[in-house]
């Protein structure tokens, strides 16, 4: 074109040679046209890498099997005809855990050695209730051990405890410090090193001023009791916080309360869960109540609105006659339930909010209560003690794909009585109980490749009182979490 | 010997002539000698072993007898003293010496001035002529001769200054030139030449001591002597070599200071003389005379490596000094000669750097001198010459444009004042100064983690060189490069357009479209460092490779290749996979080259491709072994698996990686760059812009695929992808601008059609892109994960300990249960720029990692005695610290609690004593080799880029 255009001469002249700048420009736009193609090939084939190219982050993997196993039994002097009994199990190993024979448990006063007891594998034995609350196993005996704290009345009352291991933030919901309703804190450090930690308090009208809660220094192999009539006086219904600024304890709130007023009281152990959470599975409702309480304690800044939902024998759904809970930020809520929950129906609940909170259903039967309190999900075998005099049911609930677990009955020397595999349908809650003449059970979900979603549960008791316990992992293997190194 | 009778003045005047090898110039001299007006009582040659024709000249020209012989390694002293032992005994006090060169004519009336000042001045013994330049010009040389303090012979007159008698006054001076010099014989056999000082240097010397022993030194302008300055200029071949004078005269200036001053202030003239002269070698090397800085170095060591000499010479003068070293101060230079001397070095290097890379500024010139001649008014003539600097910027608006851009820089950096330091994203925090980055850069050993020998980051020198530019604040550096990132990228490719378009409209369009990139892209925002140094580096890379083609003389395209080989290896230190987008650019610019049929070409590509290599040595080698493979794919600062993603097909081609601008925003330019594909004056160019873009977006491409891991962090992650597309962007800006130039006479003088109305659009939306683009920047400011904050979280009493002992380190556990841990080994104020590139790999570290496992599961004694091993003293949880590790570490024995000053983090103390015997300790033993030949390749380089430099004396 330019030179054509450059070229003295006619239009004329230029007319004559149209033809050939055309051709010209089509020859000079091929390699622009190239140019172009390659760069949006360029662009397209980085697009299309796009999915490719994702950072793999590597979960954290389960190790070798737990050598050493810690914890301790709530560690209180049993009311006036109240009788209590400790018992040490070990559970049978599952098929694909082999623990080495040999290895030792001691069970004793936190201030002193523990003397051995035999326990052996499958079997559960009882050990003297005044006998310490420490127990600790080494070698082989630590895979697999658990603990459990019985306390009765007259067959009115009943309260089960698991015997955790020391950890360093604990919270409780549930407990109280009024006419009807006291509860004492139990406190025990059974580490080599002291234990520094706060108490918080929160009541139905914020958080509770208390009085040298914090910094409460608990020497190594302590055990400290605090009533918290002490601490928060007239208050009916508490949520207290243990967190540890130093060292870890182990914490249980032993809990009295009257379901009527001049009612004789009766007991339950009140288990903590770590951590306010946005997601909470409350398991371990009877089936059977005289009246339910939700109280929902709200450890944050901002109003939490829980939303709250049932999960029953066909699935989850949500409760006629009740709204949203509106918890004001630092109090305490409860709301009365007895007319909202279905009858004679196992049930579970699923609390959800924006902000993290901590919850518990209080269950009254007859002269007794008992506590549904947040539940992990299992992440391997737990067992939970069947008392004697006592119906036990295993209440298991999915979450929300449809899960299994076998559930084995044994008795007191570790053989089998009963078993089942439990088939749970997505967010229902199903029960299972075992024959007479077991003495513990173990709930060991399936393995998520197996057909298993996750699972939560509890075990409750009725018969000669109300109780319930939580069904938590037992000690089997290390779970090692992802290391790196890296500067961020 | 002849007698030629007594002069009516009565004084006795022997000229000493030596000779040596100056047939060229002799027959002058002596006649010379035979026209003096006052004729000369005795004449002696003293010849020193020449080869050429001298003696016999002498013979035939002088008395039988007067001339004399003396080996050719005896020095001018020598043959002086030859000459006076052939005297008869002094006759009084008026007895004269003439001492002459071979290569210095005096004037007819010499002798007869010098002679009328001696006696009208009786206190004067040493009296000198003004030399001027052989044979008879009229250009000064010499009036009197000092020294600086550094040792520089000073003359106090200006290089070629015409004689016009603006120096004729008869005055005391510290020496005179030996040529010429008429001095008292008794004198001269008192004082004597020093025999150290066999041939330069040795008036001055000789001046020094005759004022230290009361003697008056003075020159005598009115006579008047032309002198060759023979072997000062290399003219007469020296036995030792052509350099060996500059070796001579420097070791002779360092004797003289070093043995005639003053005894209290010779520790300080010792240190002065060697920093000075260091800096001189430096100087001298930076301007390309690497000859003239070996013969400084040599001149150096020769002298301090022998101070019995000085000693010996300094004893020697005591012999004859009766006067305090105070009292000849006045004669030398004054204090603030050299830095005067400094300043003119500096600014002739600047003026020289300035007229070589300012092809714009010289045809500016010009224009402005095409202007300025013809007729010029009588008012103009009156005005001053220059309109002024401030007037210049004030009417510039290149000025206007980098001063808007300055304030909107300092708008946009709003969130980032304050205390603390720059820090967020993949940006680590600068260290406490500079020096930390030479340290980290030349050490063999890192103690960092379990000790580690991987080479440092090639952008750890950069970065200490700039740093200590800036008087050695690193914190200085980071904040200039990120706040600043926009005006400075801006101000390269204002040059580079400039240079490519020589439109100013186009290029300041083109300078704001690629200022913007570096925040744009969201570079800046995630604290992509080598992002952001590659945007700003890369106009001046493409500046210099301009040059590299054909079209420019060898020596320039010579020059380029060296020059483009430092900016690429500034470039390939913070951003390596650029070396492999400079390889397929210099292949398609090879292969079309050769097509053409230039043959420089090859050298001209190959050379930076491969020097960048080598300037970049112990990490382009080590790094192999050390880092792996991967790390010439990772570019400065930390990989962010969490940020980084490959970006989408229009997020590639609007050059967005991070999160930046939305992708529209530089639409505009990529329209522009199309549409210019459609010019047809301006398409060479823009197809040369075209085919940079097309290979930046075909290896953005290539590096898309698949994930990458280096041995410190082991997670696979796609690639940053920031410097490719910004590489694509510029070119894009490249191609618009030049298809810009002259678009709006082009548009208005197009016929009217479909044409006119979308060129407008198209020019419209590409101009208005980087303004939206500022604007958007200025406005968002910085709303990333770069913030100020504190640089370290760790206590300050555990870095404090750990700084004094290295052996005490911190072990800084983050993370969770849930989501895995991650650990350092800090040994320090905690990881800071360049040191997440050094940390010992993840294979090294395994058996710490392995530690830190048990730690956060269940800690047994046995893992806290391995962290004495391994050097910890402390181990420190961030906040939030995760429940089961504090739970964890709490009740393990060995560790106490120490105490964590942020809410929620928890620290532990190990109470046994570090032992540190797992640790790494020994370092690669070429390492330091390797280190020595990038030092040497550096200056060799940074020679040869270096502008030629005509040498004047």
């Amino acid at each position: 074109m330019n030179a054509a255009a450059r070229e003295p001469g006619s239009r004329r002249r230029v007319a004559e040679r149209r033809p050939r700048p055309t051709l010209r420009v089509t020859r000079a736009a091929v390699v622009p046209a190239v140019l172009v193609l390659l760069a949006l090939v360029g662009a397209g084939l980085t697009a299309l890498s796009g999915g490719t190219g994702t950072a793999t982050v590597g979960a954290a993997t389960t190790g070798a099997l737990v050598n050493h196993t810690t914890f301790a039994c709530p560690d209180a002097t049993a009311a006036r005809g109240t009788g209590s009994s400790v018992a040490l199990g070990l559970a049978p190993a599952p098929a694909d855990v082999r623990p080495p024979s040999g290895g030792s448990v001691t069970q004793g006063p936190v201030t002193s050695d523990g003397r051995p007891v035999d326990v052996r594998r499958g079997s559960v034995v009882d050990v003297r209730p005044d006998g310490g609350p420490a127990v600790e196993a080494t070698g082989g005996a630590a895979a697999g051990l658990f603990g459990f704290r019985t306390d009765t009345e007259r067959g009115r009352t009943l309260a089960v405890d698991s015997c955790p291991a020391p950890r360093s933030q604990w919270w409780f919901t549930g407990a109280g410090a009024g006419l009807d309703h006291s509860s004492t804190l139990v406190l025990a450090n059974v580490d080599p090193g002291p234990a520094v930690l706060d108490l918080h308090v929160l009541g139905p009208d914020g958080p509770v001023d208390t009085v040298a809660t914090d910094g409460i220094t608990l020497a190594p192999h302590s055990v400290k009791r605090v009533a918290l009539s002490e601490i928060a006086p007239q208050t009916d219904e508490l949520a207290l916080q243990v967190s540890t600024s130093r060292g870890r304890v182990v914490a249980s709130v032993d809990d009295r309360y009257s379901p009527r007023p001049s009612a004789s009281q009766g007991q339950e152990w009140l288990s903590g869960t770590d951590v306010p959470s946005r997601t909470l599975r409350l398991a371990g409702l009877p089936a059977t109540t005289d009246g339910s309480t939700l109280l929902v304690a709200n450890p944050s800044d901002l109003e939490a609105v829980v939303d709250v939902r049932l999960a029953g024998k066909t699935g989850s759904f949500a409760p006629t006659g009740l709204d949203a809970v509106t918890v004001a930020p630092g109090t305490v809520e409860s709301v009365d339930l007895s007319k909202v929950l279905p009858k004679k129906e196992p049930l579970a609940l699923r609390l959800r909010s924006r902000v993290p909170v901590v919850a518990s259903v209080r269950s009254v039967a007859g002269d007794d209560h008992s506590y549904a309190t947040p539940v992990a999900p299992l992440v391997g075998p737990a067992a939970a003690p069947v008392v004697k005099g006592a119906d036990p049911t295993v209440q298991l609930t999915a979450g929300a794909v449809a899960a299994k677990a076998t559930v084995t009955a044994y008795d007191a020397t570790g053989s089998k009585v009963d078993g089942t595999t439990l088939t749970v349908k997505a967010t229902a809650t199903a029960t299972w109980s075992p024959k007479k003449g077991a003495a513990y059970v173990v709930v060991e979900p399936a393995s998520r490749g197996n057909g298993g979603g996750t699972l939560h549960g509890a075990v409750t008791f009725a018969g000669g009182g109300a109780a319930s316990v939580p069904l938590t992992a037992l000690p089997l293997r290390v779970e090692r979490p992802r290391v790196h190194p890296g500067l961020r | 010997m002849t007698t030629l009778g007594a002069a009516p003045d009565g004084a006795v005047v022997t000229a000493v002539l030596v000779s040596h090898d100056g047939a060229r110039w002799l027959p002058a001299v002596l006649d010379g000698l035979a026209d003096q007006t006052r004729p000369l009582d005795h004449v002696l040659a003293v010849d020193t072993g020449s080869t050429d024709e001298s003696v016999a000249l002498l013979g035939s020209r002088l008395r039988e007898g007067a001339v004399l012989e003396a080996p050719a390694t005896s020095s001018y002293g020598d043959a002086v003293a030859t000459a006076l032992a052939t005297l008869p005994e002094a006759a009084g006090l008026d007895e004269w010496v003439w001492l002459l060169h071979d290569d210095s004519a005096p004037q007819p009336d010499a002798l007869e001035q010098l002679l009328a000042v001696a006696a009208t001045t009786p206190t004067a013994d040493i009296l000198g002529p003004k030399l001027r330049e052989w044979p008879s010009l009229r250009r000064l040389l010499e009036v009197g001769v000092t020294i600086s303090g550094t040792g520089r012979r000073e003359t106090g007159l200006e290089r070629g200054e015409y004689d016009q008698g603006q120096h004729d006054r008869i005055r005391d001076v510290l020496a005179v030139n030996t040529a010429g010099m008429l001095v008292r014989r008794h004198v001269l056999e008192r004082l004597g030449f020093d025999r150290r000082l066999p041939f330069f240097g040795n008036d001055i010397d000789l001046g020094w001591r005759a004022a230290r022993a009361g003697y008056r030194t003075m020159v005598v302008p009115d006579a008047v002597l032309f002198h060759v300055e023979a072997a000062h200029r290399g003219v007469r071949p020296h036995p030792a070599g052509p350099s060996s004078h500059r070796r001579g005269e420097r070791a002779a200036a360092l004797h003289t200071l070093l043995t005639n001053g003053s005894a209290w202030a010779l520790p300080f003239m010792v240190v002065r003389l060697f920093l000075g002269s260091l800096l001189r070698a430096f100087g001298l090397l930076l301007v390309r005379a690497p000859g003239e800085a070996a013969d400084e170095l040599v001149a150096l060591a020769a002298t301090y490596a022998r101070p019995w000499r000085v000693v010996g010479g300094r004893l020697w003068r005591r012999r004859t000094a009766t006067h305090a070293p105070r009292d000849v101060r006045h004669l030398l230079a004054p204090a603030w000669v050299p830095y005067r001397h400094g300043l003119d070095f500096v600014s002739d290097v600047a003026s020289a750097l300035v007229s070589q890379a300012g092809d714009v500024s010289a045809a500016r010139r010009a224009r402005a001198a095409a202007t300025e001649t013809g007729p010029v008014p009588d008012e103009a003539q009156n005005l001053p010459e220059d309109t002024g600097l401030l007037a210049r910027l004030v009417t510039s608006p290149v000025c206007w444009l980098f001063t808007v851009l300055l304030v909107l820089a300092l708008v946009a950096a709003r969130g980032l004042y304050g205390a603390g330091t720059l820090t967020g994203g993949a940006l680590l925090p600068a260290p406490a100064s500079a020096f930390d980055w030479w340290r980290l850069h030349l050490e063999p050993v890192h103690a960092l983690g379990t000790g580690s020998t991987s080479p440092a980051p090639p952008y750890v020198l950069p970065l200490a060189m700039a740093g200590s530019v800036l008087l050695g604040k690193a914190w200085l550096l980071s904040d200039l490069l990120f706040l600043m990132a926009v005006p400075l990228a801006a101000a390269g490719a204002y040059r580079f357009l400039h240079r490519v378009t020589s439109s100013l409209p186009m290029s300041l369009w083109g300078a704001v479209a690629y200022g913007v990139l570096p925040v744009v892209s969201g570079a800046v925002q995630q604290g992509r460092l080598g992002t952001v140094v590659g945007t700003l580096v890369l106009p001046w890379l493409a500046h210099a490779a301009l040059f590299l083609g054909p079209g420019h003389d060898q020596d320039r395209r010579r020059r380029a290749a060296w020059r483009t080989s430092l900016w690429l290896a500034l470039l390939v230190a913070f951003v390596p996979a650029a070396w492999l987008l400079a390889l397929v650019v210099g292949a398609v610019a090879l292969a079309v080259g050769l097509r053409a049929g230039d043959r420089g070409l090859g050298a001209a590509v190959a050379t930076p491709l491969v020097a960048t290599l080598v300037l970049l040595l112990p990490w382009s080698v080590a790094t192999w072994t050390h880092q792996g493979a991967a790390s010439w794919l990772f570019e400065a600062g930390l990989p962010l698996p969490r940020l980084t993603h490959v970006p989408g097909f229009w997020d590639t081609l609007a050059g967005r990686v991070g999160d930046g601008a939305p992708a529209w925003m530089t639409a505009g330019v990529l329209l522009a760059a199309l549409v210019a594909l459609a010019r047809p004056d301006t398409r060479t160019g823009v197809l040369r812009a075209w085919t940079v873009l097309a290979a930046a977006l075909l290896v953005t491409a290539v590096l898309a695929i698949g994930t990458y891991a280096t041995a410190t962090s082991p997670t696979a992650q796609p690639l940053w992808l920031g410097f490719p597309l910004v590489v694509a962007q510029g070119a894009a800006v490249t191609a618009a601008a030049l298809a810009g130039t002259g678009i709006r006479r082009r548009l208005a003088g197009a016929n009217f059609g479909w044409r006119q109305p979308v060129g407008l659009l198209v020019v419209a939306l590409a101009a208005l892109s980087p303004v939206v683009s500022a604007l958007w920047w200025v406005w968002s400011g910085s709303d990333g994960p770069l913030d100020r904050g504190r640089a370290t979280d760790v206590p300050t009493y555990m870095t404090d300990a750990a700084a004094d002992d290295p052996d005490h380190g911190i072990l800084e556990i983050r993370g969770s249960r849930a989501h895995g841990f991650s650990y350092v080994l800090l040994r320090g104020p905690g990881a800071r720029i360049g040191d997440d590139a050094v940390l010992p790999s993840s294979d090294e570290q395994a058996p710490l990692t392995r530690v830190v496992e048990n730690l956060a599961s269940a800690p047994e004694p046995a893992d806290v005695a391995a962290l004495s091993r391994f050097g910890v003293s402390y181990v420190y949880a961030p906040a939030p610290a995760d429940i089961s590790l504090v739970g964890n570490l709490d009740s393990v024995s060995g560790v106490t609690t120490g105490s964590a000053t942020e809410r929620g983090a928890r620290a532990w103390q190990v109470e046994a004593t570090p032992t540190g015997t797992a640790l790494v300790r020994d370092g690669d033993p070429l390492r330091p080799w390797l280190l020595a030949l990038q030092g040497i390749a550096v200056v060799v380089v940074a020679v040869l880029a270096a502008p030629t430099r005509k040498v004047v004396r």
